[in-house]
């Protein structure tokens, strides 16, 4: 069942001499419970497909369809909604609130959606006891180790029940004995039927997805 | 409501983060609303005296009169004989009835009151630190204290549109003076602490001790003018000046006959035309040593003047209060562009898990309004505390306007959050 289409996404940044064809009519479809992995140099334009596919940014040209909705037609208040409900993000450097305590970070797209206190505080905990830092939960993201960092990161990523995981160089801050375990995570999320996009330049890690795509000068391939 | 709360508490955890320079700002916001309350208060006060002017007084000829008896008229005038008397009691009538100008009798002269309390601003010679010398011991021994007073006719009030806070005006009876009958009394509004209605009191006014009876206090900033300048009320007693009395010519009744001959006249006629029946009337009456002021000018008031330098004192104000208001809103929008820098990254991160933008222009917003807030609170706590109690009003208004002008600059700049760097970053 497909989740993601795009049609002949480009995206372009600068103007004139200076422009900067940062992706080049791509066209590319996820299905529900794929798990994919988006590879390729620095500059290839892989962020900038993983910013499109998050809905931060929308294409210089083509057609983004998620689930069935076009989402050129949405409103940035309906993008927010999307982020919200669609989407969970885990990004290289965890990006946590170093000034809120784990629970605190996790709970934050559930803050929200508006979600009852009651409901918040039994998700966190929930995925607080899957990801095994339930112990960490009331601390502050510096007395965490990167993988604490990390776990903390994917469950506020899956906190409320998104259709699509992106996953920007998940690994790239940790060791590799934690990066392995962290893509054990991912590979179990993706087992119980979520849609895990990872960009990575790690071939371990690429070579664990079920579906593997490259990326060079804006050009996506199936490999 | 949930959600805005959130956002709100985001504005708390900014807050915390940045005590030092917040505190800073509440602190500067305080002062700067302390003196724009007091700034914008004396701006309504001068826009006020302006108004007065122009409703009152402006457009009006008011022409002056004098009463100078030489020494040997005065003295034929206070014998037994009382020579000039009947004269000049015709004359002030003559005055009173003529129907070419309207002649109203104003005189002030301090009366001594026999009670030691009375507010230093309304003793006689305060204005030009005389008053420690107000303090009077009467022939009978018993201390006094001099306090400033106007005796007005009857067309003073009507003439100038004078109103009450409490109590009544004169009537017709209180302009008939018997001796030893207490005498109705208007206060300033400056008496209101020391006196109410109903209040008596005895004071020596023309070597007698009378009673006095308070009928009225005065609207806070009661004034008149009839020519050279505002006079203000505040800090005046109001009696009346009493009717003629051609058939008795005591002393007391002398003295205020000459009180009686200096006023003014308000007409639309010439000074020409003014003095001609002036001196018509004197030759016919044969008074001596009273008449018209001779100046030629005194036809032209200040108040246009006056006026314009109100106009000006109110503009001189304006602009402070704009500079102090500019000044607190550069420095906030500053402030806050600066904590909106350093939370680039986690706003960005609340935007990735469903923020709106509106969500981090409300905790923006709510920095702002929580550091004019509580400067708003302590300036309004320090002007109650001096009593200045109207320039709290103009006070909210103006820090209404510095925290949504306050917020202009912050909110483009979240507007303009973009967050794609927080993912990679710009291929």
């Amino acid at each position: 069942m497909m989740l993601v289409e795009l049609k002949n996404i480009s995206m372009n940044y600068g103007k004139g001499a200076n422009t900067v064809h940062a992706l080049r009519n791509v066209h590319f479809r996820m299905e529900k419970g794929d798990f994919l992995a988006v590879t390729g140099k620095s500059g290839s334009g892989k962020s900038t497909l993983l910013n499109i596919l998050g809905g931060i940014c929308k294409p210089t040209k083509g057609e983004y369809i998620f689930g069935n909705r076009n989402m050129k037609e949405l409103t940035n208040n309906q993008f927010s909604e999307f982020r919200n409900k669609k989407i969970g993000f885990v990004v290289q450097h965890f990006a946590l609130i170093q000034d809120m305590t784990a629970f605190q970070n996790i709970a934050l797209p559930l803050k929200y959606r508006g979600c009852h206190r009651d409901e918040i505080k039994k998700t966190v905990k929930d995925l607080a006891e899957k990801l095994e830092i339930s112990d960490k939960i009331t601390d502050s993201p510096s007395k965490l180790s990167g993988g604490q960092c990390q776990r903390v990161a994917i469950a506020r990523a899956i906190a409320g029940k998104p259709e699509l995981l992106l996953a920007d160089e998940p690994t790239g801050s940790l060791d590799e004995e934690t990066g392995r375990k962290i893509l054990d995570i991912f590979k179990k999320l993706n087992h119980d039927g979520m849609t895990v996009l990872i960009v990575t330049h790690d071939l371990e890690i690429a070579s664990a997805c079920k579906r593997k795509v490259f990326m060079k000068d804006g050009i996506l391939k199936e490999s | 409501m949930k959600r805005l709360l959130f956002d709100f508490s985001q504005s708390y955890r900014i807050l915390t983060r940045h005590k030092f320079i917040t505190s800073i700002l509440m602190v500067q916001c305080a002062l700067c609303l302390l003196i724009i309350g007091n700034v914008s208060g004396k701006i309504f006060e001068s826009n006020k005296r302006v108004e007065f002017v122009k409703e009152n007084i402006t457009g009006k000829q008011y022409y002056n009169f004098y009463e100078g008896l030489n020494d040997s008229e005065y003295f034929r005038l206070m014998s037994d004989d009382s020579i000039g008397y009947q004269e000049l009691t015709d004359y002030v009538q003559r005055l009173l009835n003529e129907e070419e100008f309207t002649y109203v009798s104003i005189m002030s002269q301090p009366v001594s009151v026999i009670k030691t309390d009375i507010p230093e601003g309304c003793l006689y010679g305060y204005e030009s630190g005389d008053a420690g010398n107000a303090s009077v011991t009467l022939p009978d021994g018993q201390k006094a204290l001099s306090a400033k007073s106007y005796q007005v006719s009857a067309n003073f009030f009507d003439e100038f549109k004078i109103e009450l806070d409490s109590g009544t005006l004169f009537d017709e009876a209180d302009y008939e003076y018997t001796a030893g009958k207490e005498i109705p009394v208007i206060l300033g509004s400056a008496y209101r602490d020391s006196f109410s209605v109903g209040d008596t009191f005895k004071a020596e006014y023309m070597y007698q001790i009378i009673p006095f009876k308070v009928k009225g206090i005065l609207r806070e900033d009661t004034a008149f003018s009839y020519g050279e300048e505002i006079e203000f009320c505040d800090r005046y007693i109001i009696f009346p000046q009493f009717d003629l009395q051609p058939d008795h010519p005591t002393s007391f009744n002398k003295m205020r006959l000459l009180q009686s001959a200096g006023g003014f006249a308000v007409a639309k006629k010439s000074y020409k035309e003014i003095a001609d029946i002036v001196n018509s009337i004197i030759n016919e009456t044969g008074a001596t040593g009273v008449g018209l002021m001779p100046s030629e000018d005194a036809q032209e008031n200040d108040l246009g003047q006056f006026d314009a330098m109100s106009g000006d004192v109110s503009r001189q104000f304006s602009i402070l209060l704009a500079i102090l208001s500019v000044f607190v809103i550069l420095s906030i929008s500053a402030a806050v562009n600066g904590f909106i820098r350093e939370s680039h990254y986690e706003f960005g991160v609340f935007l990735l898990n469903g923020a709106e933008i509106w969500d981090i222009a409300w905790s923006v917003a709510g920095v702002v309004a929580c550091v004019v807030l509580t400067g708003n609170l302590v300036a309004s706590l320090l002007i109650v505390m001096s009593s200045h109690h109207n320039s709290i009003l103009y006070m909210q208004v103006i820090m209404l306007i510095i925290v949504v002008l306050s917020c202009i600059a912050p909110l483009f700049h979240v507007a303009r959050l973009n967050i794609s760097d927080l993912i990679g970053g710009k291929e």
